[in-house]
């Protein structure tokens, strides 16, 4: 909604005359405490009350899309290591699945897994900081503390997996770069534990605490119709009632053999919002923990040799093996989809991320285009804090959970 | 890839101003010409699609295989009844393209479209506020167009103060008002 920009002196004096108080304009942002990321919000208040907002983003632009058409396929993996940069394997897994549909690539099963168990890995570490970050800005920092402590061990069980904290760049087109430890399943043991009794102790915590509920509920409402008509999906959707889910819509990798929930609330408020985040960390665990009995041993990349490299012994050894790896590594070679167009969606910690690539058959894509979850929300912010107070923008932005990473690609 | 219930309903209902479908690698899309963007979009909310999931652009120029004009707009939808999706698209011509918006059926498509405008220099009809989204109002040209180098610099501006960027937006507004 744009908002009406201040008209200089003829209105104030005009508006003095009739004992009419003048609307204030604040900036928040674009380096604001409260302001995760770098976003700025233009605010027209009467006196505590927000009467117009203009939301301002782009300053985290990296020309993402732009640069992933002059890289190669697999050049483009470390870029979306930073679209979202709080739970990079999703994006990974998002990225190569969508060039593995366009290519009719099947992962070997063992990778599907691996790939579940990390995306899930990462939704947990997600959704701990939205609500840990949301918390202290309401002054909860123990909440915050504890989350950190919890996401911490997360993310040490995918720095012994990756070799990365957060530029990890797990997936290749064709398969995961390497297989889980063999400490994985015992280290992931004692994870959930710690996670799910942290999880417990800040939920009573928060929930028991009279300023964090006032706060979130009844705050920061959107109904149904609204969540629908802009596109919003994923957690935000879910405490409103849209109950769309990605892995249970359109069932990737191997989400339709586990059994988990997708929590939905119909109150569309932030604490619906809370307790979808907090409910969805549980089921995480869950699917991590089915994934770890069910999964095969076996190979973790595809044999395809349009994208797979050969053994080192059979580039040595024979002029096939040395041609494949040829034609895989020189510039100009390389991975080279056939010509067409797929759109890939997987679910992100926000919600639907998708990936529309184009290829016109050679090794660079025509066109990666990301739909990113956060967009839709992030533009229904102007609509979700007109008529709120200016103090309760805070628990509202941070329920939205903005990755700026994501948003401005 | 068989023509889908969807695509035939959308080709009864529009008669010749839907241009064809095209088979793409894991779904098909509905091309519709230009004038019936907005027309083919009512269509497919009284067939229940209520959720706006995605729109964006792309720049077909010297692609292989030729469009019917290199601008592509594209499209999709989700009904949360059926569980479907429904893609359509729509190609413009580089000089002057101009497609009708879709933030009467959708508050969706208003950020979307100011993506679409900045990155590719579409213009949308009865847009309520037309403005970059991602780039700075003094940025010059589209960077997604095939066209536009990827090494390309762009003046510098002088650093704005809070003031000097409400005159940017009331000068703009200015502007907006005469066109």
């Amino acid at each position: 909604m744009p908002m009406e920009l201040k008209q200089k002196y003829p209105d104030r004096v005009k508006e003095a005359d009739d004992f009419d108080i003048e609307p204030m304009y604040i900036n928040m942002g674009p380096s604001h405490p409260a302001m995760h990321g770098t976003v700025k919000l233009v605010l027209k208040l009467d006196g505590e009350t927000v009467v117009g907002t203009e939301m301002q983003v782009g300053y985290l632009h990296r020309c993402f899309e732009k640069t992933v058409e002059n890289k190669t396929w697999n050049q483009a993996i470390p870029y979306t290591d930073r679209l979202n940069y709080v739970s990079p394997l999703i994006n990974n897994v998002g990225y190569a699945l969508a060039v593995e549909k366009l290519m009719g690539i099947e992962t070997p099963e063992r990778c599907a897994y691996i790939r579940v168990i990390m995306s899930e890995l990462s939704r947990i570490g997600d959704h701990l900081t939205c609500v840990g970050a949301g918390a202290m800005e309401l002054g909860a920092i123990t909440a915050f503390l504890y989350f950190v402590k919890a996401r911490e061990y997360t993310w040490q069980l995918i720095e012994e997996v990756t070799g990365a904290r957060l530029t990890i760049s797990y997936t290749r087109v064709g398969g995961v770069i390497r297989d889980l430890p063999a400490s994985f399943e015992e280290r992931f043991d004692w994870i959930e534990k710690q996670v799910l009794e942290n999880i417990d102790e800040v939920s009573r915590m928060l929930e028991k605490n009279r300023i964090f509920v006032d706060r979130m509920k009844e705050v920061g409402k959107m109904p149904l119709e609204r969540i629908k008509s802009y596109g919003i999906t994923g957690p935000f959707g879910r405490a409103a009632g849209l109950n769309y889910d990605v892995r249970k819509a359109a069932p990737y990798l191997v989400y339709d053999r586990l059994n988990f929930e997708v929590p939905t609330r119909t109150a569309g408020d932030n604490f619906a919002r809370y307790e979808v985040r907090m409910e969805e960390v549980r089921q995480s665990l869950k699917i991590i923990r089915q994934c770890l009995k069910q999964m095969p041993q076996g190979p973790i990349r595809s044999k395809d040799p349009r994208v797979s490299l050969p053994r080192k012994k059979e580039v040595y050894s024979n002029i096939e093996g040395l041609m494949n790896h040829f034609k895989l590594i020189m510039p100009g070679h390389g991975i080279r989809p056939p010509k067409g167009e797929v759109y890939g969606a997987v679910e992100g910690g926000n919600g639907e991320l998708g990936f529309w690539i184009i290829s016109d058959g050679t090794d660079r894509p025509w066109r990666v285009r990301v739909r990113p979850p956060c967009f839709p929300i992030t533009s229904a912010v102007e609509e979700l804090v007109l008529g709120e107070q200016l103090a309760d923008i805070v628990p509202i932005f941070g329920s939205v959970n903005m990755i700026g990473g994501e948003m401005d690609r | 890839m068989e023509v889908s219930q969807l695509h035939t309903q959308l080709s009864a209902a529009l008669g010749d101003k839907v241009l064809g479908r095209e088979e793409l690698t894991d779904r098909e899309a509905t091309v519709l010409a230009p004038s019936a963007w907005a027309e083919g979009v009512k269509l497919l909310v009284g067939l229940g699609f209520d959720v706006m999931i995605e729109l964006g652009g792309a720049d077909y120029s010297n692609y292989p295989e030729p469009k019917a004009a290199p601008l592509c707009v594209s499209a999709h939808f989700y009904s949360t009844a059926s569980n479907a999706r429904a893609w359509i698209k729509a190609y413009l011509p580089l000089e002057g393209a101009e497609i009708e918006s879709l933030v009467p059926q959708f508050a969706a498509a208003n950020w979307y479209e100011r993506e679409c405008y900045d990155m590719f220099g579409v213009q949308f009809k009865n847009h309520p506020y037309l403005k970059r989204l991602l780039l700075y109002d003094e940025f010059v040209g589209h960077p997604l167009r095939k066209d536009y180098p990827i090494m390309k610099s762009q003046p510098l501006i002088p650093m704005r103060s809070a003031v000097d960027y409400e005159a940017v937006a009331m000068k703009r507004r200015a502007e907006e008002g005469k066109a």
